[in-house]
């Protein structure tokens, strides 16, 4: 169902988070995790919300995600809490999290996922320039959205919107409870809420929402912004696939890798509770490096930089949701999640599988047809 | 300069592949001294880091060898394994490797025969190919 949710002052922000208040207030939810301004640098960080009061400084549409929350709500949702938890996130945060769903680190039953349209967001760098000109992370955050109206609502292409963010398809959430639109929408006058399913406790009365049939400039402004952002991401994937026709396409990023496994942490789905490079696996003995020195005649130290990156794609590639925060966590600026996300593409559509696309499509790893890749094993 | 001789690492399944390695030695079956024999109870447990080890270290090729479909030891585990190197050679392909120096065959107990085919074409093939690139670079 479709309603509308009337802005006061220009103020889409406060309407939303009186939205949220009421979520909690009407115990549609019982904990809320939410972005929140910080109070010294003005940055936004998730926050787990448990009254009203501290809903003040929320704000779902600031143009910063500093970490996929995906993995937080895992933490909150694992061991089944009996209360209800309810999770403002982006589209790809859901998708994350559904992919958590299937292997088992995150729990969806007695969760409330509230999506959000997304046009992107900056690099954290970028952000806190902005930032620090602005009055608020309100004003700013306004300041963005002030882009979105009618159906040419621009998609964000702008200096400093991060690379993963400009070639993702996916705007709009899916697989939600409630959404929160605003593409191609005057946020200073209404925001779109939807209501998916019928959820226990929430009465759209209550909430101050009213019934709205007509959503076109909210669907025409969507379908343009994925229109856009799929033909980039396909020219996107097309070049990168180019890039690595050769081997040295990869390992001449990763020649600036320090081996922080920054990458790994910062992934969502990232899913061994022990990285095997965490292990002393590869902890050899004097003798064994001396021996590889002598054979090649040198050999990088640490060793096994590509071996890393290769067993972290061959392990995870098939759900990445292309969120780019392996790329933002990345203290040199490797491109590292352009290479997941073009051959992800392709090994995805091998098991025609979308990360993120339904709950009830197992992971292609963890399943088997009997009567698939019959080539493969006898002559392949 | 004296002919290439590839180095092959397989990895071969307990019950399968593994006796027909076995077979074709107590037969007197002939094959290519080339390939290093590592046993494991499953072609499932091959993760597809030892496969990229031995790769990028500077095998020539990884024989990955498992149960007929139908027939593993542990029911599923060779339909696993087939996903994962279907995965892995697709990464491969994508990311610039040559993919053909990955190779997964279905070898059971009985066919000694089969294996030595197998070994023989594959240290065919990959003298074809040339040494492995990786050998020469220090950088990864």
């Amino acid at each position: 169902m479709y309603y509308k949710l009337v802005v006061k002052e220009n103020d889409p922000i406060e309407a939303v988070n009186n939205f949220l208040a009421g979520l909690l207030r009407d115990g549609v939810v019982d904990a809320l995790l939410v972005p929140q301004e910080t109070p010294g640098s003005k940055s936004v960080v998730q926050t787990l919300v448990r009254s009203e009061d501290a809903l003040k400084s929320a704000n779902v549409f600031a143009p910063l995600l500093l970490t996929n929350s995906a993995t937080s709500v895992g933490r909150i949702t694992l061991d089944e809490p009996k209360e209800k938890i309810g999770a403002v996130l982006r589209s790809c945060e859901i998708r994350a999290a559904i992919e958590l769903a299937k292997l088992k680190q995150l729990n969806l039953d007695n969760l409330v996922i509230v999506g959000v349209d997304c046009l992107g967001t900056y690099e954290s760098k970028v952000y806190k320039g902005i930032a620090e000109k602005a009055q608020d992370s309100k004003t700013l955050t306004l300041e963005y959205l002030s882009n979105t109206v009618g159906a040419e609502a621009k998609t964000s292409e702008g200096a400093g919107v991060r690379g993963a963010c400009q070639n993702c398809a996916y705007p709009n959430p899916a697989n939600c409870g409630i959404s929160i639109n605003f593409l191609g929408l005057d946020v200073k006058k209404e925001v779109l809420i939807q209501i998916y399913d019928e959820i226990e406790g929430l009465d759209p009365e209550k909430l101050d929402l009213t019934v709205r049939d007509e959503v076109s400039a909210w669907e025409a402004a969507s379908e343009n912004c994925l229109n856009k952002r799929k033909k980039s991401a396909e020219a996107f994937i097309k070049k990168t696939l180019q890039e690595t026709k050769d081997i040295s396409g990869f390992t001449k990023e990763l020649e600036q890798c320090r081996r922080c496994y920054n990458c790994r942490k910062e992934c969502p789905i990232c899913y061994c509770r022990e990285c095997i490079f965490d292990s002393r696996t590869f902890e050899h003995n004097s003798e064994q490096y001396l021996n590889w020195a002598n054979r090649k005649g040198r050999i990088r130290m640490p060793t096994d930089t590509l071996l890393f990156h290769l067993t972290r794609m061959n392990h995870m590639i098939i759900s990445c949701v292309a969120c780019g925060q392996c790329i933002s966590a990345c203290p040199n600026e490797i491109p590292i999640g352009k290479f997941f996300k073009a051959t992800g593409a392709k090994v995805q559509e091998v098991f025609e599988y979308e990360p993120g696309r339904s709950v009830d499509e197992e992971i292609p790893q963890s399943t088997f047809k009997e009567d698939e890749f019959s080539e493969w094993g006898e002559s392949k | 300069m004296s002919q290439f001789e590839p180095n092959i690492i397989a990895f071969v399944c307990n019950w399968c592949t593994y006796a027909a390695a076995d077979l074709a030695g107590t037969s007197r079956i002939q094959y290519p001294p080339n390939v290093k024999i590592i046993r494991l109870m499953c072609s499932g447990s091959v993760d597809p880091i030892f496969v990229m080890k031995p790769l990028l270290e500077g095998a020539d090729g990884v024989l990955i060898g498992g149960c007929h479909p139908g027939d593993c030891h542990y029911t599923s585990g060779n339909y696993k394994a087939r996903r994962r190197i279907v995965i892995l050679k697709t990464i491969l392909e994508n990311m610039g490797f040559e993919s053909d120096r990955v190779w997964l065959r279905w070898i059971s107990a009985s066919e000694g025969k089969a294996f030595a085919g197998i070994v023989t074409d594959m240290v065919d093939n990959i003298k074809k190919l040339g040494p492995n690139p990786m050998k020469e670079k220090w950088d990864l």
